[in-house]
Parts: structure tokens; sequence; C-alpha cells
């Protein structure tokens, strides 16, 4: 089944268009159904946040568009993932071993949580970025070191001639991320996923890394970003559009604005009012959202929030709903009308 | 620097005092080997921290990684021994228990962790869990024990037909339940929540700290919540101290400190958060730290904080700010807060 969304206004528009993305696992207890049925799309220079608990599907989703996922176990079920740069398009799915190398780092460049398990630690942080520029810039290797330390420079390390030669054991969390922007800019690719990057960090670098990535990223370059969080309160500040993922899809995606503050999915207002607010003294209890996350060993025929949602009814249990439009660009997939207290007809 | 008066008092009885901890020290000696011999240092890791708690209050006690307040918690426990300074629970400096005594008093002090995978045995049922600490404290028969399992289960929000269950039947939320039921067993006053969400889904971060908010209520229980999540702090907690390598820099009523930050960290700490707004986000402009926090192995001279404070001026550089109360219950460790307690960033060169 391939969640139906409004057809795409002819080409081009998007830089990166996914539809209907369905990725699942072998595992000893079954098949494990990751993602069902995702479709976003993402326009040159925006900001998408993408934003989702544990085993929501969202990283996997991600893994999916670069071709990370190791296969077996893992494997794409259905749907197509077209980016279109330059005038040439193509559907990273469908795409061979060579040719998604040649799009990672160069067409989509990804940063992680933990960038000390992506960096080589046996090999000097300058030479790791250098490396990355050489692939996708085709410099010698002087003018790539030279490309490697403006790089440094950029991203807000002092000293970066110096530090050229460090090794990633020098450098803390912080830095570190700010190395892996580094990596991810050597080849001024149009769009760069970002999963969850600051998780690890404390809340004062986090603050650095998310002016870095707005100044150097978003404002410099006009990089298309995607940013991967189960923090609302991070994407609110880096975000123009936010899709909501639960149990392999989209739930709901939109404005950033429309979504905070008109959400109409019944998990994405349980999220937000299950988040202490800006004021919030403990005079007032907090809003949860009651049971647990959805067991992604069962085909989800259904929709896949029903058991925990206060508005769930018959046709949750029987029919799995797909994205509707409820305004411009914002859409969600629901059986309920929140706003009128009725189902959908 | 050794004097009562540093102690962040809350503004109440002393009477109603469950925990007093005064100038407490933890300091982890390094030796680096040089060319001639070798040089004895220390990590300062808790460097004179002065805290209350009165009871049934919460003290949020928050920074960011390696500040110290994990080693606080555990030292508070006496799960490692201080270097000096004194920790009063219930009137009584743990100090002077022999074993025995001390093995009493901390049946009234427990402790639920981060990670709740990691805190339970795999290999025993959450009703052996629950009952450990009864077991070990002789607390009741098997059948009083069993039927105070079921209990806790029901308090904490588990099906008590669950206690045949095993560790990996449960989800992260269920499992720190668990951890709580077992905290709760023996019937304590006060609990040190280490982290005790950090770990946990944002739909379900809201299930346990109404859990908890609960169970203060019904039971009377003093919290310890160390986090970093400042505004799940800012919730739960009554009063909030803030650790910077080693120190508390600033303490004060959970509003006040968001609301009306003294020291220059604590300002820094609060402008960082983000909130779930686009529209306060796309205005808040954080107060940008410059550099690293220096290692606890080799402290500042004067303020811990200078180094990177927007704010320094030459004093802060060779003299250590007092940890002073201001206005009762706020105490802020800062040369550029004056006498009525308001900041003052024009006494430059002071």
């Amino acid at each position: 089944m391939i969640t139906p969304v409004t057809p795409a206004p002819r080409t081009s528009e998007f830089l990166l268009e996914v539809d209907g993305l369905k990725v699942s696992f072998d595992s000893p207890d079954g098949k494990v159904y990751a993602v069902n049925g995702v479709s976003f799309r993402l326009r040159p220079g925006e900001s998408l946040g993408v934003v989702g608990e544990s085993g929501s599907g969202k990283s996997v989703t991600m893994m999916a568009l670069v071709g990370l996922l190791p296969s077996p176990p893992a494997q794409i079920d259905e749907g197509t993932a077209m980016l279109r740069v330059d005038g040439a398009e193509q559907d990273l799915l469908a795409a061979g071993k060579t040719e998604i190398r040649r799009v990672r780092g160069g067409k989509i460049g990804f940063v992680f949580q933990d960038p000390l398990s992506a960096l080589n630690p046996t090999m000097r942080i300058g030479e790791q970025i250098a490396e990355s520029v050489r692939k996708h810039r085709e410099l010698a290797d002087d003018a790539a070191k030279e490309v490697a330390i403006e790089l440094l420079a950029s991203v807000g390390i002092a000293d970066p001639a110096r530090r050229y030669r460090s090794y990633p054991h020098e450098f803390s969390g912080g830095m570190r991320q700010r190395v892996m922007i580094a990596i991810a800019m050597a080849g001024d690719p149009p769009v760069v996923i970002f999963d969850e990057p600051t998780t690890a960090l404390d809340v004062t670098v986090q603050a650095q890394i998310v002016e870095l990535v707005k100044t150097r990223l978003q404002d410099e370059r006009g990089t298309a970003i995607v940013w991967i969080t189960h923090d609302l309160a991070v994407v609110a500040g880096i975000a123009d559009r936010v899709a909501v993922m639960y149990g392999g899809t989209v739930v709901e995606s939109g404005p950033i604005d429309e979504i905070y503050e008109n959400p109409q999915h019944p998990y994405t207002r349980g999220l937000l009012a299950a988040i202490p607010s800006a004021d919030s003294d403990g005079s007032t209890r907090l809003a949860s959202i009651e049971g647990s996350p959805p067991d992604l060993l069962v085909e989800p025929n259904f929709c896949p929030f029903q058991p925990r949602c206060a508005y769930a009814f018959d046709r949750c249990i029987d029919e799995r709903p797909v994205l509707r439009d409820v305004a411009e660009r914002h859409r969600v997939a629901c059986h309920f009308d929140l706003d009128r207290g009725v189902p959908i007809t | 620097m050794t004097t009562a008066t540093h102690d962040a008092r809350s503004p109440v009885d002393p009477d109603d005092i469950l925990i007093r901890v005064d100038v407490l020290n933890k300091y982890y000696p390094v030796r680096s080997m040089k060319l001639f011999g070798s040089e004895e240092s220390a990590i300062k890791a808790v460097n004179g921290v002065s805290f209350q708690i009165a009871r049934g209050e919460t003290l949020g006690l928050v920074g960011e990684s390696g500040c110290g307040k994990s080693t606080t918690g555990r030292v508070v426990l006496r799960l490692e021994e201080p270097t000096s300074g004194e920790v009063w629970f219930d009137g009584i400096d743990l100090a002077t228990l022999d074993a025995e005594s001390l093995r009493m008093i901390r049946k009234r002090m427990q402790v639920v962790f981060q990670d709740s995978a990691d805190s339970l045995n795999p290999r025993m049922s959450t009703g052996r869990t629950i009952a450990e600490p009864l077991r070990i404290y002789e607390m009741g028969t098997d059948a009083e024990i069993k039927q105070k399992v079921a209990d806790l289960m029901e308090l904490v929000g588990l099906n008590p037909a669950w206690a045949k269950r095993f560790p990996h039947e449960f989800s992260g939320g269920q499992r720190q339940r668990i951890n709580i039921a077992r905290a709760l067993a023996i019937d304590p006053d006060f609990i040190i929540l280490d982290e005790p969400i950090s770990a946990l889904d944002v739909s379900i971060q809201a299930q346990v700290v109404n859990l908890l908010a609960d169970l203060q209520a019904r039971l009377g229980l003093t919290y310890l919540f160390i986090a970093h999540d400042l505004a799940m702090v800012r919730h739960i907690s009554d009063r909030i101290a803030v650790m910077y390598l080693g120190r508390i820099v600033e303490t004060a009523d959970a509003n006040a400190i968001f609301e009306e930050p003294l020291h220059p960290y604590t300002q820094a700490l609060i402008s960082a958060v983000p909130l779930a707004d686009p529209k306060i986000e796309r205005t808040r402009i954080p107060i940008v730290l410059e550099g690293e926090v220096p290692s606890p192995g080799n402290l500042p001279a004067g303020c811990v904080f200078h180094p990177r404070c927007p704010q320094a001026v030459d004093r802060c550089r060779t003299e250590v700010p007092e940890f002073r109360e201001f206005t009762p219950g706020r105490f802020v460790a800062c040369h550029l807060v004056d006498e009525a307690g308001s900041h003052v960033v024009e006494r430059r060169g002071l």
C-alpha cells in the first residue's frame, strides 16, 4: 500500500521527494515492520524537522535513502525517492552501490548522533576532512588540505592549521560534531541530513551547534536540511516544516507554526502537551500519553497510534488512515476530525 | 570557606530540614609521571558544595556533563566517601555513624538511576527484584513480602500479575517503574533521582514525572532530582541548584532561576534551553559561551567560570567568589552580584 499524496506539481520544485517508502527487517522473532509507507518532500534550501520517538522509523527512513542499511537483514519493500540536483533526476532507492556512494557526501551530507563512531580514530581530523574534499571536488592534495583547514575554521575550530593534525579523541563531543559538519560540507551537497546531532551534547554546546548549522549551512550556502530528532524544542528553532512520525509512518506534516499551534493528529497534540511549557512550574500536571510504543512485529493494517488514542473508534482498527490535506501543505493521517470532534466522512 | 553561612538554605524551620550538606568535597587523586619522579594532583569533582533539602521538598540539581552533579549524589548517599565535608540526614551527621547504624539509616535513602535496564538484574523476575530490599532488611514474612510487592506494583502503575516477568519483557518506561517500586519497597524518606527520565521517550517521560509527583504527594517523599533537561527540572523542582565545574554557582526558587538568573553561567545555561514554541525560538538569542569547560584536574584560579564568563572582571581572575545568600533562599557565588541581589555588569574594573 502506497500512501497517496497530492500529485507533485510537475517536476523540479522538490529537491527530494520520497513516496510510499516501506522498509522491513528480518529478525529471529519474525519480520519487523520498521517503515510503513513514508512520504515527504523537501524543497531546495528548506529545513525539515523529522520528529519521532524510538522505533518510529525516522532514522531507518533516512538511512534507506543513502544506502546505509545493511541488507540483509534490512530490505526496501516499496517506494521511490527522487533526488533532483542540477536538472538531473535519480531514484535513490533504485541506485546501484557505486551511484549511491557518489550521492553520499556529494549530493547528500550526513551527520550522526555519535561522531566518535563515525570518525576514524587512527586518522588525523584534518585528513578525514581532506579525504572527503578530494573525493567530491577533484583537488590535488595541497589544495584539498587548504580547503580542509578553511572548513575547520568555518565550523568554529580555533587554530585550524594546528588542529588539522589532531586525532578525534583529542576533541570534545561538541568539537567532534563540528568536524562531522565540516566533512558534510566538504562535498558542498544541496542537502544535509542530521540524525539526532545534538542529543548527546550539553545544552550550551547544542546551542553552539544549532547556531553553526543556521549560519554556515542555511544562511550562507542555502543548504536544505533534514533534522531528525525526538526533541520538539530543538526542532522549533531550526525547521521550516515538521513531519511527525509514529510506528513507521508520517502521521502529520506541515509548516512549523501550523504543527505547533494547530496540531491535527492526536499523537502530535499529546506530544506537545507532554513536555513542560515555557512557564511550567509544576502546579499543573503534564499530559501523558498512556500505553507503550507499537509492536513492530505486527503488520500495521490499522492506525499504529490507535491503542493509545483517546479518539480511536472501529475504523481505526479496521483501516489504516492515509495522509489527507487539512490546510496548505499541512497533512494528517487520522480518521478523526479533532477540531469538529467527529469522524471523517 | 568553611563557615555555616554558606549553606544553600531553604527558608524553612531547621527542624524541617531532612538533608543538609556542608562544604562537601570529593577529590580523586591523580599521579602524573614526570621526567624525575611523579607529581600528585587531584581532580576536584565536587568542590565545596553546600545545600539543604526540606522534608517533602524537591531540589533540582542541574549542570552539564562532568560538573559533578552525579558524584554529589553518590557522596550524599555514601556510595562514595567524601574527601571532606558533612552530610546530615534528619539531624544526624552520617560520618559519626558506625557501619550498622549507617546501614539502618541508608534504608531511608534510596536512588533511581538513568539506565533502567542496567540497574535491573536480567535474570531476576520483577517480583524478586522489588522484594530484594525487603529480604535484605528482613522486613516481613514471605506472604507479607508477596503482598507488599503486589501493592508496590499497583502503586507505580504496573499490573501485579506481571511479577513473574523478566526485565526484557518490559519497555523502558515500565522498567523505570520497576526501579521506582524497588526504591520505595522499604519506605524511604529520601530518594535521589539521577537522570531518571533521560533515556525515556518524550511521551513516556511525562508518565514517569507524573508518577514521581503523585508518589511524593502521597508518601511525603523528599527528592534530589539530578538532570540536565532544564525544562523538566523546573517542572518537578521546588528549588534548583546550578553546578559548574564541581561548584554550586547559584541556588534559588525554581521559577526565579528561569525568570531572573543571577549568575552569568546560569544566565547562559537558561538562555541555551530551547522551547517548543517556534515563535519564541525565532527571537531567542542564546548567550553562546566561548571555549570549553576546563578540566576539574586543573581548575582556573579565582572564579572557576571566569575564563568563559562574558562579564568577568580582574577580581574574578584572582579571588574565589563567596557563595552568599542575597535574599532568603537565594544563593549566588559571583562578584558581580551586589548586596541587593541584583546583577551589576557596570562594576567593571572593581
